[in-house]
């Protein structure tokens, strides 16, 4: 069947529009009443920061999957697997302990911005060094490094959390769990949407070369793909847009794994179009499960939007896991 | 490109993708550990259960004994020393504060080796069910098991006395009567911080700010504040999360932020004030994670660093009225009303 990327695009974009609606129109009160319509400037400025929030956050989750996808030749590769969030987590653990709580209150988010970015881009560092081979990148040693670093950075995050007091360690619970502000912080919403706005343009450049680097490193050499340079541009790209998410939203599961999949079964497998389309699907993803979250309490409020992508994701995954094991049909 | 593609498969399936299997099941794992972690808290934050039931003192089996206690709660650990039993604790909690006696884990993750070493006559815990390892351990040394599950005020009476009854079977004859003193005085506390504040209108009260997390009605310090005859926004039990939308909705008279402030004093910041001297400056008063709601809400949030507050302990009982009653001050009395002018006898006409 021939896919058209242009009808594609605006399916995809449509959903967005579909699930930010329901974000902006619909919500759930304490008391489980049904609370349908805009609700006014005063309140509707919530439901539109956090619409803002979840379409960035989704935006850069999405293209940054779509392009280590590309570069890693892995259908399950995600922004998290080069261990970013795990680097962010550790990043605000350590500010947790050693800022203390007074510090944490009088700061607000800005003691987790600087150390989740400072920790993201630590762990995004380490795993580029590590993940060369022979003087290049390599992708599975750069999977491999993302791993293990993640996996440090994880236990880091546990040490840090015991040395915490009782009462503190929600606070980074909730943190880890990723959340969509529902009033960002202007400066940071514009940081991180013009990085989603150059991710998307380089992928849109990159997008020929993307193409044949997803074949064997001699074919993509042969058609005159400078490999190197194109592996470590889109890998810093999509470690950036990773870390940006994180900083926003805090470690948002799975839609940097599902997005891409979504958009290459709905616009095709050419990358200029399809990372393009990874990011407006993200942005559907995250934004229909910020939409989904505010109807679903469990008791104790409601549910954190990550565990809501990470209980989609984990069943995506399987799903995945059970179609490569007979070969992946983009 | 057809070609490309199925060529691409070819590539996909190869160890790449089997790394990445691994990669993503330990991302899963994490992140379901993360929920377990939370979903756990969230439990044991909205269980309903009271310490009346939960509380499982065997004494009896090891009365008369030396006192040497390991306590695995920090809010028991404080209640001991209160109890005049601080001395007698030979273990405890990286958090318990106020004795010096060796650290043997948590409750969790204890070290039954160091426990052993340290031959308990008593053990506490504060939760809803006890290890059946450290139950069998009790049994066999013949300790006693103090075990109470902590959500509401009533919790923390029922702690005090099944502590202090322990303390008896142990040989502290006089412990039971300390105990009641010590609740006396809890009551005493909440009677003298109960003249002291202005508790009319409903109030939100809040534990974490980002997002804002609420003590719900079942909570030890709803209750406290409802002691203090004051008003619970929140008509839900737990300790729920709610956006800044719900604030808003829920517009209550004040909402009142508990921080923990490790060793320091039980210190309330009134934004009225702060902003006025400028001491301690508008952040401080209201955290910027509440900096966007209405500027009329943002003028009822007072911040209050109490750490006994968060500490369902014999401190929460006594220090707890007055630190919570500091967030809403009565207003000072009028002074008396001056006597009217006594008349001068310069008016009228004379004859």
């Amino acid at each position: 069947m021939k896919r058209r990327p242009a009808l594609g695009l605006l399916l995809l974009f449509s959903a967005w529009l579909v699930f930010a609606a329901i974000r902006l129109g619909a919500t759930r009160s304490l008391d489980g009443e049904l609370l349908i319509g805009w609700p006014g400037l005063e309140l509707g400025r919530y439901r539109v920061g956090a619409v803002v929030s979840a379409t960035i956050a989704g935006v850069l989750l999405g293209a940054s999957g779509a392009l280590l996808q590309a570069i890693l030749r892995n259908p399950l590769a995600s922004p998290f697997i080069l261990g970013v969030s795990s680097g962010a987590g550790l990043g605000v653990a350590i500010a947790a302990v050693t800022l203390g709580a007074s510090a944490t209150v009088a700061l607000g988010p800005v003691a987790t911005v600087g150390p989740a970015m400072a920790g993201a881009l630590v762990a995004l560092g380490a795993v580029l060094l590590l993940g060369r081979r022979g003087g290049s990148s390599d992708p599975t040693t750069v999977v491999l490094a993302g791993v293990i670093v993640g996996a440090i950075a994880a236990a880091g995050t546990m040490l840090a959390e015991s040395a915490l007091p009782l009462v503190r360690r929600g606070e980074l619970t909730t943190w880890l769990l990723g959340r969509i502000p529902e009033s960002p912080d202007p400066v940071l919403v514009w940081v991180t949407g013009s990085i989603a706005v150059v991710v998307l343009l380089l992928a849109l450049a990159l997008g020929p070369a993307l193409d044949a680097a997803t074949m064997s490193d001699d074919e993509a050499r042969s058609v005159g793909v400078p490999l190197e340079a194109v592996r470590t541009i889109a890998l810093v790209a999509a470690g950036g847009a990773a870390a940006a998410s994180v900083v926003l939203c805090g470690p948002i599961a799975f839609v940097g794994l599902i997005a891409p999949h979504v958009a290459r079964g709905v616009v095709g497998a050419r990358h200029r179009v399809m990372c393009v389309g990874a990011g407006i699907a993200g942005a559907a993803l995250l934004t229909g499960a910020e939409a989904l979250r505010q109807f679903i309490d469990l008791g104790g409020g409601r549910l954190p939007v990550g565990a809501l992508t990470a209980f989609i994701g984990g069943v995506a995954f399987l799903w995945l896991l059970r179609r490569t094991a007979g070969g992946w049909v983009p | 490109m057809r070609a490309v593609q199925r060529r691409t498969s070819k590539a996909i399936s190869s160890a790449g993708a089997r790394v990445a299997i691994c990669a993503m099941a330990s991302v899963l794992g994490v992140v379901a550990f993360v929920a377990v972690l939370a979903g756990t808290c969230a439990l044991s934050g909205c269980s309903g259960s009271s310490g009346a039931e939960q509380a499982g003192a065997q004494p009896t089996r090891a009365a008369e004994r030396q006192l040497r206690v390991v306590s695995l709660s920090p809010a028991m650990t404080r209640t001991l020393i209160d109890l005049g039993a601080g001395p007698q604790v030979v273990g405890r909690t990286p958090w318990c504060q106020g004795t010096a006696a060796p650290v043997v884990g948590t409750l969790q993750d204890r070290d039954m080796g160091r426990i052993a070493e340290l031959r308990p006559t008593c053990i506490l815990v504060q939760a809803s069910a006890v290890d059946p390892a450290l139950e069998r351990f009790a049994r066999d040394s013949g300790a006693a098991l103090v075990a109470v599950h902590i959500d509401r005020l009533q919790d923390i009476h029922v702690m005090v006395e099944r502590v202090a009854a322990a303390l008896a079977a142990l040989g502290d004859a006089e412990a039971p009567a300390r105990g009641q003193a010590l609740l006396q005085g809890a009551e005493d506390a909440i009677a003298r911080a109960r003249a002291q504040v202005d508790a009319e209108g409903a109030t939100l009260l809040l534990f974490s700010v980002d997002p804002p997390t609420a003590f719900g009605m079942d909570t030890f310090v709803s209750d406290l504040w409802l002691a203090l005859g004051g008003t619970n926004a929140l008509n839900r039990s737990g300790y729920p999360e709610l956006s800044l939308e719900d604030v808003v909705r829920l517009d209550p008279a004040r909402i009142v932020v508990v921080r923990s402030a490790a060793g320091a004093a039980n210190t309330v910041d009134e934004a009225g004030a702060a902003t006025a001297t400028g001491i301690e400056g508008a952040a401080a008063v209201v955290p910027p994670a509440l900096a966007s709601l209405p500027s009329a809400l943002k003028q009822r949030i007072r911040v209050v660093r109490a750490p006994v507050l968060l500490d369902p302990s014999t401190a929460f009982l006594l220090e707890g009225p007055a630190a919570l009653a500091a967030a809403a001050p009565a207003p000072p009395a009028a002074p008396p009303a001056p006597p009217p002018p006594a008349p001068t006898g310069k008016t009228g006409a004379r004859p």
